[in-house]
């Protein structure tokens, strides 16, 4: 490389490192952040290190050696933050009832001993003789874990570490996982229903029809989110403009339930989203020669057969592209569930956020998190490589 | 006398690829020398590097003796006309003229003066407060040509300048910079593909193709007497034939076309006996009919005729040989499948070793 | 018959589309505490309201803050590298060019959960740096388009013009590129400025109540207690984004025309 270029690609370096930078750290790392959270778990064996060390040789069968006790006197001794041991306890807890008891009655004996050598676990609480407990603390030891990727499948690992399912009943993310994408596939569907013809209306027209119907979708588009939801929200309520119209014309005596349902979801994430189908088809149809359908004609095929062969095969692209996308962003939504849902028609967004905000396990929001996050990460590749070459699909 | 701009074993590599492969080129102080060639043929990269766009790989390019290559562009004071006339879109004819005369730091009032007296010239004084985009092409066009004359550059470059107009304006725009070019003393360096604009325009043309040049002379001499296989092709129309060399004898050589057609010809001196060789002659270099002077008459066929308005071009025929004729009009009422005799000049023959 | 079924749809999709926003407007000036037609009686209590209460006042000005922090942020940033991005000889630009559009696709939720566990360590949960931050993120997508799509529609030969009349490096970027880009700019910041003003889920996780923007005002006013004042402050912001998106489209558009006169 030659020394004018060298300097030019150091220039071009130069503007691009602040945003690199700043999206490192408040972008990458976040991320980051969540993904960590959901494996990493050193709350026990930071506060228990020496116990950490020598729980690993124990095979788990019968007692652990007398050394495992020694460290755990040890590190109990010297627990002086109050807080991470408040989180161990929690941890150990949460996996054998019993624990909380069980270690404060150990730390204050293993305290006012002098020396640790010569205490006897067994003689200040008889449950050190039941190996469940020991268990628990070998399997609280080490610092990644999976437990939360497997809690956010419904999953768990059983006492011989295989993994099972959850037993049916006791948790629901399964369930949600699979609403949020049904939910997106029908809002998916729903858009591609009506924005493939409405695309196509749009390319077959001109002049001021042509402007109107594409204005009719940018608006919305430019119009805010929490707008939109605000709107759906009144018009479908009880006392809403639908429902209040229904009923004045004599159609219905009682209001439809409208809101706070599956339909009033899809109905206004098809709102939302159409503008996402109806623009990538467009654009492909824009670049459709109009003379091909007369070309097709010319040959002898009905207007009908025109479409199913010509046009439609072309639109195919643009379809695809809207597809993915409306799907990627519908697995994502949160705030319009969140406002027209019902409570079984939250999302895996609302679940993630019930975790971090409800009840702060931030491994849990985290696991599923992760989930989403590849999830949609794998769509906006395939999206990428779709629309870069959408000639290729045509073909 | 010394030249004014020299390159002297000039390379350029991209990558691997080299477009430019050790080029020596002369251009006087005051000529007009086209760059003429086929796209790829390393014509615009000349050009490229003159302006400072491109650095040389190697080699070096002077101008009255002092070192170019390594200088950016805008310390050249060369004054450039791209091929789409790169108007700034966002200043009004006038602020595009007074760009670079503002760059050279003249005084507001010298500035307002020479873009005034510059614009009227071209006949573009009323016009001096649109923007580009309100102008038609042949405008902009003259607006481009003065942006780079009005601060006095050392040289004119011009990248395919006419390529975008019209056939018209076009051959209009060639007698309007031509005739700037005599008025002013103008060096101008202007690369094309379009031969004809070539021939009409230059004092001198440099045939490029595949990096190299393969002929630099005047457009007369470009013309009549091709030094290779390609300038013959790529300038005009000719009838380019592999031919045996019969026999050399006093500057005059004896030509196999054919089995049975020969032809004579003026001889190059390095041209020996027993050779292989290309013959080139020029479609309106023959005529149809014998001629009492020529050392040339050969009887061949018409095989086929074709009436394009201003002349006629006769296809001949002598068995698997053919050769194209252009002429005025076929004098008497030849047929297709007449016989006629061809004769043409030895002068006008050009012979090439392969 | 085909003509007319296809009015017919276009009309439909079209109210489908349109309606529902037009529809809800005129409860703003309701004088009833309920959202439902028909209006008895015209008002503009629901403005004074949004305009004396303090939970409304606030979000307000919270939102024009945290909107122009985040457009300035994002904008400067994101100029700087769809500049950068420009160059031909820099690598893995392909790959850059995705990193900086990620954020518009991550999902809202994960970002904001993110940046909840990550601003504490920071010091920057429930501060106005840390929202401005977090809304930036989310905004320089738009920016970079925006100023990518204008920087391309710059033919490079003017700027070898300019420099070939003498301008310098410097010159030809103030004089040129960027008069040319401006209007790219400016549209990428109104973008990223609806983009904030328009923006809940990230605001929910890393804002305190101090930093409540209208938006995530008006989130949880449906959520809690609808009233009239929500489709007040709705008509506020469609009233905004619909002045800033003419604005951009406008500047659009005239580039766009700029662009296709000065090709020859």
């Amino acid at each position: 490389m030659s020394r004018a270029s060298a300097r030019e690609t150091l220039g071009a370096l130069l503007l691009i490192v602040p945003l690199l930078a700043f999206l490192a750290v408040f972008f990458l790392w976040p991320l980051w952040t969540m993904v960590t959270a959901a494996v990493v778990d050193d709350t026990v064996s930071r506060v228990l290190p020496r116990t950490a060390a020598a729980i690993v040789s124990w095979d788990g069968r019968d007692l652990p050696p007398p050394q495992v006790h020694e460290a755990l006197v040890a590190d109990l001794r010297q627990a002086n933050d109050q807080q991470a041991l408040g989180e161990t306890v929690r941890r150990l807890n949460s996996a054998v009832s019993g624990f909380r008891t069980l270690l404060s009655r150990t730390t204050s004996s293993a305290r006012d001993g002098a020396d640790p050598k010569t205490i006897d676990l067994a003689a200040v609480d008889p449950r050190w003789k039941d190996p469940r407990y020991w268990l628990a603390l070998k399997d609280a030891v080490p610092p990644y874990t999976d437990r939360n990727l497997l809690a956010a499948v419904d999953m768990k690992r059983d006492a011989d570490g295989a993994v099972v399912s959850e037993a049916p009943g006791a948790s629901a993310n399964r369930l949600i996982m699979f609403r949020t994408f049904l939910i997106a596939a029908i809002v998916t569907a729903a858009c591609a229903a009506i924005g493939l013809p409405y695309a196509m209306l749009a390319a077959a027209v001109t002049g001021w029809k042509r402007s109107a119907l594409l204005l009719a979708v940018l608006v919305p588009l430019w119009t805010s989110l929490l707008v939109r939801t605000t709107a759906w929200f009144v018009l479908l309520q009880n006392e809403g403009l639908i429902n209040g119209a229904l009923q004045a014309i004599g159609f219905i005596d009682s209001p439809l339930p409208l809101i706070f349902n599956r339909l009033g979801v899809v109905i206004a994430m098809t709102h939302v989203l159409l503008p996402f189908m109806v623009l990538p088809i467009y654009s492909v149809l824009l670049s459709v020669p109009r003379n091909l359908m007369q070309a097709a004609a010319s040959m002898g095929a009905s207007p009908l057969r025109a479409f199913w062969r010509v046009l439609l095969p072309l639109s195919l692209p643009g379809l695809l592209s809207g597809s993915l996308l409306v799907f990627m962003v519908a697995i994502g939504y949160y705030i319009t569930p969140a406002l027209v849902g019902g409570a079984n028609d939250q999302m895996i967004s609302s679940v993630i956020a019930f975790y971090a905000t409800g009840t702060a396990n931030w491994g849990l929001a985290g696991a599923l998190g992760v989930i989403l996050l590849l999830v949609t990460t794998i769509l906006y590749l395939i999206y990428g490589r779709l629309s870069k070459s959408p000639q290729l699909l045509g073909a | 006398m010394q030249p004014f701009i020299q390159f002297e074993a000039v390379s350029k590599s991209f990558g691997a690829h080299t477009v430019i492969d050790s080029l020596d080129l002369t251009i006087q102080q005051g000529e007009f020398l086209s760059l003429l060639g086929p796209s790829g043929s390393g014509k615009t990269t000349i050009l490229m590097m003159l302006a400072g766009f491109e650095r040389p790989t190697r080699g070096t390019i002077t101008l009255e003796g002092t070192r170019i290559d390594q200088l950016p562009p805008h310390r050249r004071e060369m004054g450039v006309v791209f091929q789409n006339y790169a108007l700034f879109p966002h200043m009004t004819v006038a602020e595009n003229v007074a760009f670079p005369l503002e760059m050279k730091k003249l005084p507001r009032a010298e500035i307002a003066t020479k873009v005034e007296r510059a614009l009227d010239m071209v006949r573009l004084g009323q016009l001096k407060n649109r923007r580009p985009s309100q102008l038609s092409g042949g405008q902009q066009q003259r607006v481009a040509l003065t942006r780079a004359l009005v601060f006095e550059p050392r040289v004119i470059l011009m990248d395919e300048p006419l390529g975008a107009l019209d056939k018209q304006l076009r051959e209009h725009m060639q007698l309007e910079i031509r005739e700037l070019h005599k008025r002013l003393g103008l060096t101008i360096v202007f690369v094309t593909h379009d031969q004809s604009e070539a021939l009409t325009m230059s004092d001198r043309i440099a045939v490029f193709n595949g990096g190299r040049i393969e002929q630099i002379d005047s457009p007369f001499v470009i013309y009549d007497t091709p030094r290779t296989r390609f300038v013959a092709q790529f300038i005009g129309e000719t009838n380019l034939i592999e031919a045996d060399v019969v026999n050399v004898q006093g500057g005059r050589a004896t030509i196999a076309l054919s089995d049975d057609l020969v032809a004579q010809v003026d001889a190059a001196p390095e041209l020996a006996k027993g050779q292989k060789a290309w013959f080139s002659l020029r479609p309106e270099r023959m005529r149809l009919g014998a001629d009492p002077a020529g050392d040339n008459a050969l009887t061949m066929t018409i095989a086929d005729c074709i009436y394009h308005g201003d002349h006629m071009r006769v296809q001949l025929a002598q068995g698997q040989f053919t050769f194209t004729a252009r002429c005025e009009r076929l004098a008497g009422d030849w047929k297709v499948g007449a016989p006629v005799v061809v004769s043409f000049d030895p002068r006008d023959c050009t012979v090439l070793a392969p | 018959m085909f003509r007319a079924i296809q009015t017919l749809f276009g009309v439909t999709i079209v109210g489908f589309l349109l309606l529902p926003i037009v529809a809800i407007l005129p409860l703003a000036f309701t004088s009833s505490v309920f959202l439902t037609y028909p209006i008895e009686d015209y008002s503009l209590r629901w403005f004074t309201e949004l305009a004396t209460a303090d939970a409304w006042r606030l979000s307000i000005m919270n939102s024009l803050i945290i909107g122009l922090g985040a457009t300035l942020l994002s904008t400067v940033l994101g100029t700087l590298a769809a500049l950068g991005m420009r160059s031909e000889v820099l690598p893995l630009a392909s790959l850059l060019r995705t990193v900086f559009l990620l954020p518009m696709v991550v999902p809202a939720v994960v970002l904001g959960v993110g940046m909840q566990m990550l601003f504490v360590n920071f010091g920057l949960a429930s501060t106005y740096p840390g929202v401005i931050v977090a809304h930036a993120v989310l905004c320089v997508p738009f920016v970079i388009v925006s100023v990518s799509a204008s920087l391309q529609g710059i033919d490079r030969a003017v700027e070898k013009a300019a420099s070939s009349l003498g301008a310098s490096p410097v010159t030809v970027f103030h004089r040129v590129t960027f008069p040319l880009a401006l209007p790219g700019i400016i549209s990428g910041a109104v973008f990223a400025f609806a983009t904030s003003l328009d923006e809940v889920v990230i605001t929910l996780f890393v804002a305190g109540p101090n930093q409540r923007t209208l938006a995530r005002q008006m989130f949880s006013s449906i959520r809690e207690n609808i009233s009239p004042t929500v489709v007040a402050a709705a008509l506020l912001l469609i009233i905004g984004t619909l002045c800033l998106a003419g604005l951009a489209a406008a500047l659009r558009w005239r580039q766009e025309r700029n662009a296709l006169r000065a090709a020859p």
